[in-house]
């Protein structure tokens, strides 16, 4: 074709058409040219990161010859399924610091002869946790973390019927809102600096709870076990537990303990006994309600305090102290079932009772020897209201009825202007 | 064509034949039949099984029965995929094996009044244990929303469960339960009612038609809410402890207790039955106590009220019967009702009052029986100061005199009497 000669508005046309032909070209350009660096990959979420953690099975965590799965590396594990124990293993062993294992809900069941459901196997390790599931049946303990050097959390577990221990960990350790019973030794057991918080420990072999020095327990149940619901070593704080029904005491400390807020019901011994050793100090009983236990309600040794606490229907005294204590403030009733039992029972020397009450004992006041202060205490409706031997600083008043009052003003002092007296009444 | 015209032409054409390789994609397709490059369904699955390992609650994994939707009768970890819609006649889920977790994953399972006397979540079977329900709703059950009780499964938790308008219980439990973190409101019933040795741990209930958390002997229940429930706010059995908790707006009382039982750092405010009952042998320890619409603290026998406030109850700020302790408590304004109200009253014997200050009450030291010691107490602008019936022991009552101003460091004293027992009207 000879555009020269061809007529000018068709050179127009294939010019428009030329340019239409390598604009659309050009508008077909998909993208940059430049690729991004690296190899191609997928862009979708991998299984990784929609499950970080680890699942405990035969090819992530396989066992060996005692047990049937085994976590040799830090990280972050969970199950996918119960786990049935076999003869001679453990369920889980943990043979590592810096584990957390999630049970996921579901049920790990010992068979005889296994050993433990999880256990820490390598000593001295730290930060583990273990939670959200349970353990029963095993043959050793439902968990047994005390190999570990600190840092251990233990939550949401219910362990039992197994034929240790429910839960035993070691120092610093942290239990919350765990159940333990039927356990063949003890329900929870710690060691020293721990925390039990939320917990419930029932119909175990030994006692419920119990801790090493320096640890906290609150707001626990314990129960029906087979002796004591609560017991605590040196140094530990127990406040707003129950203890009821247990073989034992309801609350067993060591010296240097302090129990506050708590309940102590119906045990086969003491409601609650701190013992104390002479120059270590004793232990802070205060605001408790000791009801219908056994043995005595509170019984003290050396240098402790019990205040504002409410103790009746103990089968012996309802507060016993040895020496250096201070009972301070207390209601005492009805601690009597024959007998020579009191109210207060002071068996040792140095020992300040002041401003208490004490009705319905056999005694409501009984001092066994010399070197006692007694004042500002009041006793009413015991078969002896007194009992105290010679050689105490000790001023009992008959209190004088007075006549009826209606106003501002009448009476007299009851008996006595000494700002220490004790009164009968 | 001129060797111009040529030029043009072959530019054009390397133009066009330039950009034809710029667009995406070869135009040879693959080798072999076409088939789609994404994930199966199946695929999918299987990559989800792998992670969730859980079994969840369906008609495949967790069939129902003739009284349930769902049916979970073997131990291991179960989740809800959706929320749940009761029917007549049958429980959500149905629990017949012990060593259950159920998370709800934060669904809501509802039900309806007309279902009949049907659980959210039910336990059937007797002696079972260890089971856990968490993280999820009920609502409109026809019985409880969670039961756990009738059966009395033991050792248990429910964490993070919040249960509305049941035509039973909120939340029901068997003996030695973990119930923590939850709500309940609107049941007909009580809103947590548990067997013995439970401990109940930052539950808040409300408006519930009997109780807002009832709980068998031995148990602890702390920081925990109970509001405008029908009878008690929180009511508790022998030997437990109620610590850190509220009770507000309960027809009945606010926190009552039976015998040994301590309570302490509670408040009950405005209970149209007694702020706190007592029975006999617990502590109640540093509580306020205000607006009740009967007493304040009720106790009965030897018990200790030490340290608390009350205020503005319409009978008695502190009542007792026989051999308790009430000292160091500060009432004011108590005794609104009509009748002879005290600030504190003693309606038995062997009572030991002291150290408490009285405060514009009715009657301020309202003493019925004798055989009581009264002493240190301080009493002002109540209607009637004392009444206290012949045959007490107590300190002198003394008027005291007003004292003249007091500026620099020492003054007479101004109380009328030095005996240290002594009672003051001021």
């Amino acid at each position: 074709m000879n555009l020269k000669d061809t007529n000018p508005r068709v050179k127009t046309v294939f010019s428009l058409s030329t340019l239409a032909l390598i604009l659309t070209a050009a508008a077909l350009y998909a993208g940059p040219l430049n690729p991004p660096v690296g190899p191609v990959a997928s862009t979708h979420k991998t299984l990784t990161e929609v499950e970080p953690r680890i699942a405990i099975n035969a090819t992530n965590t396989p066992g060996d010859a005692d047990s049937l799965f085994k976590i040799g590396a830090p990280g972050s594990y969970y199950l996918t399924g119960n786990i049935q124990g076999v003869s001679g293993k453990h369920g889980i062993e943990i043979a590592g610091g810096g584990v957390s294992l999630d049970l996921n809900g579901f049920d790990m069941v010992g068979a005889p002869g296994s050993l433990d459901g999880i256990r820490l196997t390598l000593s001295g390790q730290t930060n583990l946790t273990v939670r959200n599931g349970s353990l029963r049946l095993w043959r050793g303990c439902g968990i047994d973390l005390s190999a570990s050097a600190g840092n251990v959390s233990i939550h949401d577990i219910n362990a039992d019927s197994n034929t240790l221990d429910g839960i035993r960990v070691s120092d610093g350790a942290s239990v919350v809102r765990c159940t333990a019973s039927y356990n063949g030794a003890g329900g929870l057991r710690m060691s020293n600096g721990g925390q039990a918080e939320g917990c419930i420990a029932s119909w175990n072999g030994t006692e419920g709870i119990r801790t090493g020095d320096g640890c906290t327990v609150s707001n626990c149940s314990a129960f029906q076990n087979a002796s004591d619901g609560l017991r605590v070593e040196i140094g530990c704080t127990v406040s707003n537990c129950s203890a009821s029904n247990n073989t034992g005491n309801g609350i067993n400390t060591a010296y240097g303990c302090t129990v506050s807020n708590c309940a102590a019901f119906g045990n086969a011994n003491n409601g609650i006994l701190c013992f104390g050793f002479f120059g270590n100090g004793g232990c802070t009983v205060a605001h408790c309600t000791v009801y219908s236990n056994t043995g005595s309600g509170i019984d003290v040794n050396f240098g402790s305090t019990v205040n504002d606490c409410t103790v009746r229907h103990n089968i012996l005294d309802g507060i016993r102290c040895g020496s250096q204590c201070t009972i301070r403030g207390n209601t005492c009733t009805n601690n009597y079932t024959g007998g020579t039992n009191a109210g207060i029972h002071a068996i040792g020397n140095d020992n300040r009772i002041e401003g208490n009450s004490c009705t319905g004992a056999a005694r409501g006041i009984d001092v066994d020897l010399a070197g006692n202060i007694i004042i500002r205490n009041t006793c009413s409706g015991n078969t002896t209201n007194w009992d105290v031997v010679a050689g105490n600083v000790c001023l009992v008043v008959q209190g004088v009825t007075g006549a009826a009052i209606l106003g501002n003003t009448g009476g007299v002092a009851p008996g006595s202007t000494d700002p220490n007296a004790n009164f009968s009444y | 064509m001129t060797r111009q015209h040529l030029i043009a032409a072959f530019a054009t054409l390397a133009l066009i034949a330039t950009a034809g390789p710029l667009t995406a994609g070869p135009l040879t397709p693959p080798v072999g039949p076409v088939a789609p490059t994404g994930k199966t369904t199946q695929e999918v699955f299987d990559k989800v099984a792998a992670v969730e390992s859980r079994i969840a609650i369906n008609a495949t994994n967790t069939p129902g029965d003739a009284d349930s939707l769902f049916k979970i009768t073997v131990p291991g970890s179960y989740y809800l995929t959706g929320n749940v819609t009761g029917v007549v006649g049958k429980h959500g889920i149905e629990i017949t094996a012990g060593n259950v977790t159920l998370d709800l994953g934060g669904f809501t399972l509802t039900g309806f009044t007309a279902m009949g006397n049907f659980d959210g979540v039910s336990v059937t079977t007797p002696a079972l244990g260890s089971i856990t329900v968490l993280n999820g709703s009920f609502r409109n059950w026809g019985d409880d929303g969670v039961d756990l009780g009738t059966w009395n499964a033991v050792n248990c938790r429910i964490e993070g469960v919040h249960v509305v308008n049941s035509v039973g219980n909120g939340v029901v439990t068997g003996f030695g339960t973990i119930v923590s973190n939850c709500s309940a409101s609107f049941n007909d019933v009580s809103g947590i009612s548990t067997a013995d040795n439970c401990v109940v741990l930052n539950c808040i209930t409300f408006y519930n038609s009997i109780n807002g958390i009832v709980t068998g002997p031995g148990s602890a229940v702390s920081y925990c809410s109970a509001y405008a429930n029908t009878v008690s706010g929180i009511a508790t059995s022998l030997g437990s402890t109620v610590v850190n908790c509220s009770a507000y707006n309960n027809s009945g009382g606010g926190i009552s207790v039976s015998g040994g039982c301590a309570v302490s750092n509670c408040t009950a405010y405005s209970n149209t039955g007694d702020g706190i009952t007592a029975l006999d042998g617990s502590t109640v320890t540093s509580c306020t106590v205000n607006n009740n619409e009967a007493r304040g603290i009720g106790a009965a026998n030897g018990c200790q009220i030490t340290r608390c406030t009350t205020r503005n109850n319409a009978l008695d700020g502190i009542s007792v019967n026989f051999s308790s302790t009430v000292t160091g408590n500060t009432c004011n304004g108590d005794g609104t009702a009509a009748g002879n109200q005290g600030g504190i009253r003693v309606l038995g014997q062997a009572n030991r009052i002291e150290g408490n200050n009285v405060t514009y009450a009715d009657r301020g030291l309202l003493v019925d029986s004798g055989g009581n010691v009264i002493i240190r107490n301080t009493v002002k602008g109540c209607t009637l100061n004392w009444s206290i019936v012949a045959g007490n022991a107590y300190g002198a009552i003394v008027a005291t005199p007003a004292g003249a101003a007091v500026s620099g460091n020492t003054a007479a004293a101004a109380l009328g009497t030095t005996d240290p027992d002594a009672n003051f009207t001021y």
